[in-house]
């Protein structure tokens, strides 16, 4: 369809789209700039196909309201002109927040770079040379060293074992993927070094590399690329080498760090027990490869920039130890029982040999370039000293974090988002905040706790803190029943554990002690809440009785029951007496003024917290109020809270009773 | 009160606080709990109010920061009318003493309201046309139902006046967008008998439903169609 008369149709159709994105964004405040880019900006579209890719520059700092508000205005947009883009936060930039985003991040750094995306400006100031972007040569680039070298990784692991590739192409992608490396690591020793083609790259390094490797990358860059008919170097071969050439590309990020500063020494607190994964697990893995010798188990220690970071939560180490190198076809047999075994439970690190680890999953990775980054501490695990000595630069970078988790943790308090929260996350991510409050208020004492999982915090507050042990005892029952017997959450306990979370953070904030916690003992372990049950009544005395007896028969009875009879006589009134009650029951007798305002007269009786109604006609489920202060429990912004209305059948087989009967199906 | 059953109106969770395009979820009397310190924004109900007062006191609740949080766990078995005649007397208040809670809720003087589902909710309805300017106050809700009847008219009306061919297209395009609508609404479950008892009674009760909630709407110097169910 992409010829004259349909393709005039299309690009109409898009220069609507692009109008009307733009009418509606202009009207907001603070819109700076909207630009166009990706595909329709660089002018190879595929009408039909192409989206629109819009960057949007507003002023001042991130908002989350004006966030959605832009979002809500294209998800309507998308009704009519379904070629808009979604735009998230690869699409919304905030200005005063942009520099320090385009400081750190690669990616952002990647996207303004006019080499790969273009720009065109649609409306507003052409800011975009204006801001503070530094052309690729300018960059610190070794800052992105780490992420380009996790990539590199990550690509040869996942496509080296597909099985769509031909052996010819396998060779290619290990061949590239060495020569990626080597140049990482060349330029870490030479920055402005340029090199003209991959077989420059790898003559350079085999020049540097001595002994046998060496002649091997000298073999390698000699290989025709288009015949590998005659070639020297076989796949493992290969495969070997790109993990050495892997390995002096960290050695080289590591040493980078070293230089910086004195280093720290810090005692570490390790839990004392860790329960591995079962022994079936282990005997599998051993299984997989004849190489693999040698399984220990360490808990997993990364510190979360978010609270709801909950990827590593309670999770363990396995390293694996083998005594000689271990083939590719191993390899990714491991990694996909990996994937499809073990991703749950831990994470899995491969020791060749004692200087060096192999990641089998991209994310591990991130720790064994920890060096360069240093928010992990491999190396100390693998020590299992009592000390551990920490650079200056690692030092800043976890002070960093933990900064970066305190304030995104003080907003989700403020911002009551907890209540929120799915219930399924709400236990892990308490212990996970938990956890890093604890971990910050020792490193600034100077010391190393490690408490990875659920168990290893509340021991740590059973030992460091004034908490009752019944309280602990009782959260770590209801931890285990939540997560492992899949149970439904007591929300009745997350109000003191709330309270908890809020005080410990606020220790830490102003920097006190953890005796400061000793009030929170005088809290009730389980929270209730007083409900009154209002029912408003009248001249329907067979359905009232029936209604009592269901109230009568609750699992959590109310405290009150409030009752407002404006019946004509006074049948309604002896029902009520006629039962005993083993609450508060206060009985008013008016005259009939309408729904409205027997309710109201009911409002102004009822003395408890919650309010709830229930109609004379209807029957109440034996568990209705605990649900529903389940419901309040959880949130201190929910006003009103309701559930379903279901329909009672009732005797005989009319008309209606089967109509109601087909409207409840639907 | 304008729900007879609740089972699957909501999905769990917090209800929709309406925006300029829809009006708020609520919900109804029968099995609703309130926090008393609501009570310090929306003090009570309003006695003005003849129906929907659950709905009046959720939307003002709403408005002033409150959460509504629908469980559906929490469950309440509503005995209906006990005949066709009562339930269809049940909705004409509902459509007469409705106009009262919905001239409350008119932001501008003229609001349109559309949804074409076969089983429209409440809170589905969009705002599809609204003027600042217009001699009557007027609030419509065109629900497919209405919009059903109207081009039926028109269709008898053609072939009256001999227009054939555009009563025949109106005819058969009436047709297909209802028989497309119905593969997605959830009438598809039923089995030709129970769609015809739905569709008969449904019938009597939104007639009920448009007729008086025209002569409430002229009783508060409005013009107020609201469809039923």
């Amino acid at each position: 369809m992409q010829f004259p008369p349909f393709i005039w149709v299309f690009r109409f159709y898009y220069w609507l789209a692009i109008r009307c994105v733009i009418r509606r964004l202009r009207g907001i405040t603070g819109m700076i700039s909207v630009y166009l880019s990706g595909s329709l900006a660089r002018q190879d579209v595929t009408y039909g196909l192409s989206d629109i890719d819009f960057k949007i520059l507003v002023a001042g700092k991130k908002d989350k309201t004006l966030y959605r508000q832009i979002q809500a205005i294209f998800a309507g947009l998308r009704r009519i002109f379904p070629m808009l883009g979604p735009p998230d936060e690869k699409g919304i930039y905030f200005l005063e927040d942009f520099a320090a985003d385009y400081a750190h991040y690669p990616l952002l750094q990647h996207q303004f770079d006019e080499r790969f995306y273009r720009h065109e400006l649609l409306w507003g100031v052409d800011l975009i040379t204006r801001l503070p972007l530094y052309h690729w040569s300018q960059i610190n680039q070794q800052s992105t060293f780490s992420w380009r070298l996790k990539d590199c990784v990550e690509k040869v692991h996942i496509l080296a074992g597909c099985p769509l590739l031909t052996d010819l192409q396998q060779h290619n992608l290990l061949t590239k993927a060495i020569s990626d490396v080597m140049l990482l690591v060349l330029r870490l020793r030479q920055p402005n070094l340029v090199y003209q083609n991959r077989e420059a790259i790898l003559e350079e390094s085999a020049a540097r590399l001595p002994g046998a490797d060496g002649e091997m990358l000298r073999h390698i860059s000699r290989e025709k690329p288009r015949c590998y008919r005659g070639r020297l170097v076989n796949l493992n071969e290969k495969y070997r080498l790109f993990k050495r050439a892997v390995d002096l590309c960290v050695m080289e990020l590591g040493g980078e760090c070293a230089e910086v500063g004195a280093r720290l020494v810090m005692p570490v607190e390790m839990p004392t027990s860790v329960s591995g994964p079962p022994h079936e697990v282990i005997e599998e893995i051993k299984r997989l490869s004849p190489a693999i010798d040698d399984i220990h188990i360490f808990p997993w220690i990364q510190l979360p920039i978010d609270p709801l970071d909950l990827h590593f939560f309670g999770k363990q180490i396995l390293l694996v130890s083998c005594t000689c190198p271990i083939e590719l076809p191993d390899l990714i047999h491991l990694r996909h029982y990996y994937r499809d075994h073990l991703v749950e439970q831990g994470v899995l690190l491969l020791e060749e040999n004692p200087a060096c680890l192999l990641s089998i999953y991209s994310e591990l990775l991130d720790h064994w370039t920890a060096v360069a980054g240093a928010d992990d501490m491999v190396e100390m695990l693998l020590n299992q000293t009592g000390f551990i000595k920490i650079g200056l630069r690692q030092q800043n970078c976890i002070n960093k974090r933990l900064d970066s988790f305190m304030e995104q943790l003080g907003n989700m308090l403020i911002g009551y988002d907890i209540g929120r929260m799915e219930r399924r996350i709400f236990l892990p991510f308490m212990f996970n905040a938990i956890r890093t409050l604890i971990f910050t208020q020792e490193f600034r004492k100077g010391r190393i706790v490690v408490t990875p999982s659920a168990p290893a915090v509340l021991e740590y507050l059973r030992k460091q803190t004034p908490l009752k042990p019944d309280y602990l005892n009782l959260l770590e029952k209801e931890y285990l029943q939540v997560m492992e017997e899949g149970r439904e959450l007591d929300e009745g306990l997350t109000v003191k554990l709330r309270r908890l979370l809020e005080c410990m953070f606020k220790a830490v904030q102003e920097k006190k002690e953890w005796g400061e916690l000793e009030f929170i003992n005088n809290l009730p372990d389980k929270a209730r809440l007083g409900i009154s049950l209002a029912l408003v009544t009248r001249n329907r005395p067979a359905q009232l009785k029936r209604c009592l007896t269901s109230i009568l028969q609750q699992t959590r009875p109310p405290d009150e029951l409030v009752i407002i009879d404006s019946s004509n006589d006074a049948s309604s009134r002896k029902i009520v007496n006629s039962f005993m009650y083993p609450f508060r029951m206060i009985l008013e007798t008016t005259v009939p003024r309408g729904v409205a305002d027997a309710r109201n007269h009911a409002l102004t009786l009822a003395g408890c917290e919650i309010i709830a109604f229930v109609d004379d006609d209807s029957v109440a489920d034996p568990d209705l109020l605990c649900e529903l202060e389940k419901v309040f429990l959880r949130d201190p912004r929910i006003g009103i809270a309701g559930g379903s209305i279901l329909n009672l059948k009732r005797e005989g087989n009319d008309l209606l009773s089967r109509f109601m009967e087909v409207v409840e199906k639907l | 009160m304008m729900i007879p059953i609740l089972k699957d109106y909501y999905a769990y969770g917090y209800l929709a606080t309406g925006d300029r395009h829809h009006l708020p979820a609520y919900l109804p009397n029968c099995n609703m709990a309130l926090r008393r310190e609501v009570l310090k924004d929306v003090p009570q109900y309003d006695p003005d109010c003849l129906a929907g007062e659950d709905a009046d006191f959720c939307r003002r609740a709403g408005l002033a920061g409150w959460e509504l949080f629908y469980q559906p766990s929490a469950r309440v078995w509503h005995e209906s009318r006990p005949g066709l005649i009562d339930l269809i007397r049940q909705w004409w208040w509902y459509g007469r003493d409705g106009a009262h809670f919905f001239s409350k809720q008119l932001e501008k003087k003229c609001e349109i309201f559309l949804n074409l589902e076969l089983t429209p909710k409440m809170h589905h309805y969009h705002k599809v046309f609204s003027l600042g300017w217009f001699p009557v106050k007027m609030m419509l809700f065109f629900s497919w139902f209405f919009i059903f009847h109207l081009l039926l008219l028109m269709v008898i009306l053609g072939f009256a006046l001999g227009l054939l061919w555009p009563s025949v297209c109106l005819t058969l395009g009436m047709l297909g967008f209802t028989f497309r609508q119905f593969l997605h609404s959830p009438l598809r479950k039923l089995t030709p008998g129970e769609f015809l008892l739905y569709w008969g009674v449904t019938w009597f009760i939104n007639w009920s439903c448009i007729l008086s909630s025209l002569r409430g709407g002229l009783r508060k110097n409005m013009l107020f169609i609201y469809p039923g169910i």
